[in-house]
């Protein structure tokens, strides 16, 4: 992991969205701190699974990354180059580095415009190929690429399925090779079979473009299935970094142990066993957080520290990166994703 | 059902196609429009009306010859010779198919040439309203912030107005001698011109000579003659106005006409206006927007490119439901005297004049108000068949 290159380096990175009072004399009343401190290393090639349950900022930190958001602070630094307060003028040429794969296949296709002219606008934009007849081959090889019928150039999005929206989404992702493509949940409004082949074609494109990969999901099993690392997101921070597999066998923070019990066992004896736990309460409202560490609210192994003091992301027993003042230790995870221990 | 997503993935392997690869070519794909005009033309009562309104535009322009061919007097000339033994208006004949009124005008023609007057005030009143109103609620809907609260501010304002006072206040001020708000057409088309030399070279100074960022191309000859268009545009009417046409002070709102096209305008426009805006504002949040951007898009592109063609449909349904109500408010104008001036005939007029005689020429207000009654009607059915072609879902 160390040997390669981050590709983007976040530190500390914070959005407040600001609430305001007032229609002419705006004053600020106070933000909804979506993302509130987060340092994350993106290395080459990887696929980092970015994961929490909705509402914990993991598709506003996709947006801080691509920059479609200033932060209200901190710093983006990709390939040596800080990019977290650059203007729209100056982020062009990043653009062609940095794609997304948006959730919604309906919304994220504009229904009046053709697929030929969806997946050939950032040829258009980036002045790369002007002339149409080689635009149009140019889009052709794209729509083979991600198992679309090219003859199909010429027809609305509304005559495709989901599945296929969502490649005609890839393709235009795809279309400026960029370095990173950042999946915002690409798979979550499909079905279970339609998501299996858009997770198999990204991972089929990751391999041919040496793509990097932000995947965004709150379906867990398909997480472990793509994703080399995963960063577990609660309230706008990050509270356990880990790769994959570790993540899944031995969860050292508390909420990532929610979360993990909270995927069904196919074995009934196992399930049996399982003591399955369900956090009490909702989440806590992003604007007014829990003050040291914010799981505390809900957290089963709260003591007084945890209270008082905000614990730091710290490697942990098993190579897991997180930040709790008690993690959880082998016999709890056993209880709680037995999975796991078998 | 999570489970269910890593189970299929262990199976399906690398294969990479699903249904598009393999759907039949056979199954036509039908655009947009060609569904739209399927379904308009299956609207028997929307396309009546659609021949009513082309029927009604030719008699319309050519109203001067439809007269003198159908030998009917013109439409302001008076005569004693067609009124009654009493002097009075004399009622439906071969001479005068409509009847005369009092003054022994023929109603026919008038009718004909009252139809000229409500089509072109409807027409005109309403592209101001599309173009001004478009564009605020585009830039308010976009950009929203100090400008949104600005422009909606105004519109508020403007509509807080009561309606028909405001009009019978402008029209009464400006209806007489040389209208209101006099300007120096000159000056005004030198600050034109000027405005449009200087935004020019200012726009191609500055994309033209400020160091590119790295790794993005200087811009080409034809973008920043692209950039500069809107500016150079300006300069045209301001040469207009400045050296062409020699008239060198006037009213800004004129009698006549243009205070009617003003007035209806001004109460218009910020329906129009709200309307678009809070289309935009639904639009802008759309993911294919984000997607634009996340492209690299510029404003304008994702402006024009992207966000007005998912506009064209309200803009055609609204378009077409607001072409009645200005003919009807421009009848209403004329009615209550603040309109088309005399002697033009306009239904507006003609209905108000009739009303004195009301009792013994039934003919004089009659023919006007079922001509009027079946042009706001026959728009309004187009309007209604254009929406339901265009959205199918709203079924009425």
């Amino acid at each position: 992991m160390s040997a390669r290159q981050p590709l983007i380096e976040v530190r500390d990175l914070v959005k407040h969205f600001p609430l305001t009072k007032g229609i002419i004399l705006q004053k600020q009343v106070g933000a909804v701190k979506a993302v509130d401190g987060i340092s994350l290393d993106i290395n080459e090639g990887e696929t980092i699974g970015l994961v929490g349950e909705s509402g914990c900022g993991k598709s506003t930190t996709a947006r801080l990354i691509t920059r479609l958001l200033e932060p209200t602070s901190g710093s983006i630094v990709y390939r040596g180059d800080e990019i977290a307060h650059k203007t729209r003028r100056e982020l062009k040429p990043l653009r062609r580095d940095m794609q997304m794969i948006f959730q919604d296949p309906y919304s994220s296709l504009n229904p009046r415009k053709t697929v030929g002219s969806i997946i050939g606008e950032p040829f258009i934009i980036h002045a790369i190929e002007e002339d149409d007849g080689k635009r149009k081959r140019l889009v052709q090889e794209l729509m083979e690429q991600v198992g679309l019928n090219p003859e199909h150039y010429n027809r609305f999005p509304h005559e495709f399925s989901g599945g296929q929206r969502q490649r005609i989404g890839v393709a235009r992702a795809i279309a400026l090779k960029p370095k990173l493509v950042v999946a915002d949940e690409p798979v979550s409004a499909l079905d279970v079979s339609i998501q299996a082949q858009i997770i198999n074609l990204l991972g089929q494109l990751q391999r041919d473009l040496g793509l990097t990969i932000i995947f965004i999901a709150h379906d867990l099993s398909v997480v472990r299935h793509v994703c080399d690392r995963v960063a577990v997101m609660y309230l706008g921070k990050i509270v356990e970094v880990a790769e994959a597999d570790d993540l899944f066998d031995h969860p050292r923070h508390p909420y990532t142990g929610a979360l993990l019990s909270a995927v069904p066992v196919p074995d009934p004896r196992l399930a049996r066993e399982k003591q399955r736990q369900v956090l009490s309460g909702d989440v806590p409202s992003p604007t007014n957080p829990p003050a040291a560490c914010r799981f505390h609210t809900r957290c089963p192994k709260c003591q007084a520290v945890c209270t008082q003091d905000e614990p730091m992301l710290e490697p942990k027993e098993g190579g897991n990166v997180a930040a709790c003042h008690f993690p959880l230790t082998d016999p709890e995870i056993a209880k709680r994703v037995p999975t796991a221990a078998a | 059902m999570s489970t269910g997503a890593a189970e299929m993935l262990q199976d399906t392997g690398g294969t990479i196609t699903d249904g598009a690869g393999t759907s039949p070519a056979a199954i036509a794909a039908r655009s947009p429009i060609q569904l739209f005009w399927r379904r308009l033309r299956h609207d028997k009562v929307a396309l009546t009306a659609a021949i009513f309104i082309v029927v009604l535009i030719f008699i319309a322009i050519f109203a001067g010859p439809l007269i003198s061919l159908t030998g009917q007097r013109p439409p302001n000339e008076q005569s004693t010779k067609y009124l009654d033994s009493f002097g009075s208006a004399s009622g439906p004949s071969s001479a005068n198919w409509f009847g005369t009124d009092a003054l022994g005008r023929s109603v026919f023609s008038r009718v004909l040439v009252g139809a000229q007057v409500s089509l072109k005030v409807a027409f005109i009143s309403t592209a101001v309203i599309l173009v001004i109103g478009v564009t605020l609620g585009m830039v308010a809907g976009y950009y929203r912030g100090w400008i949104d609260t600005l422009l909606a501010r105004t519109m508020d304002v403007i509509l807080a107005f009561p309606v028909l006072l405001l009009a019978l206040g402008l029209g009464a001020a400006c209806s007489f001698g040389n209208g209101c708000i006099q300007i120096n057409y000159d000056r005004v088309g030198q600050v034109v011109f000027a405005l449009g030399v200087v935004g020019a070279l200012a726009t191609v100074g500055w994309r033209g000579l400020r160091p590119p960022p790295e790794g993005v191309a200087p811009p080409k000859r034809k973008e920043l003659a692209l950039a500069a268009l809107p500016w150079l545009v300006l300069i045209v009417p301001g040469i207009l106005l400045w050296l062409v046409i020699k008239k060198t002070t006037g009213a800004l709102i004129s009698p006549g006409l243009p205070v009617v096209i003003f007035i209806i305008a001004l109460a218009g426009v910020p329906y129009m206006a709200r309307i678009i805006r809070g289309q935009v504002l639904s639009l802008r949040e759309k993911e294919f927007v984000e997607a634009a951007m996340s492209l690299g898009a510029s404003d304008s592109r994702i402006i024009f490119r992207h966000i007005l063609p998912n506009l064209v449909a309200p803009i055609i349904v609204y378009t077409t439901l607001i072409i009645p109500t200005n003919i009807l408010f421009e009848a209403a104008l004329s009615f209550l005297g603040v309109g088309v001036q005399p002697p033009t005939a306009s239904w507006g007029s003609m209905i108000a004049d009739a009303i004195e005689i009301f009792d013994t020429a039934w003919w004089y207000m009659t023919f006007p108000g079922i001509a009027l009654l079946l042009t706001v009607l026959a728009f309004n059915l187009v309007g209604d068949g254009l929406q339901d072609a265009l959205n199918p879902r709203t079924g009425r």
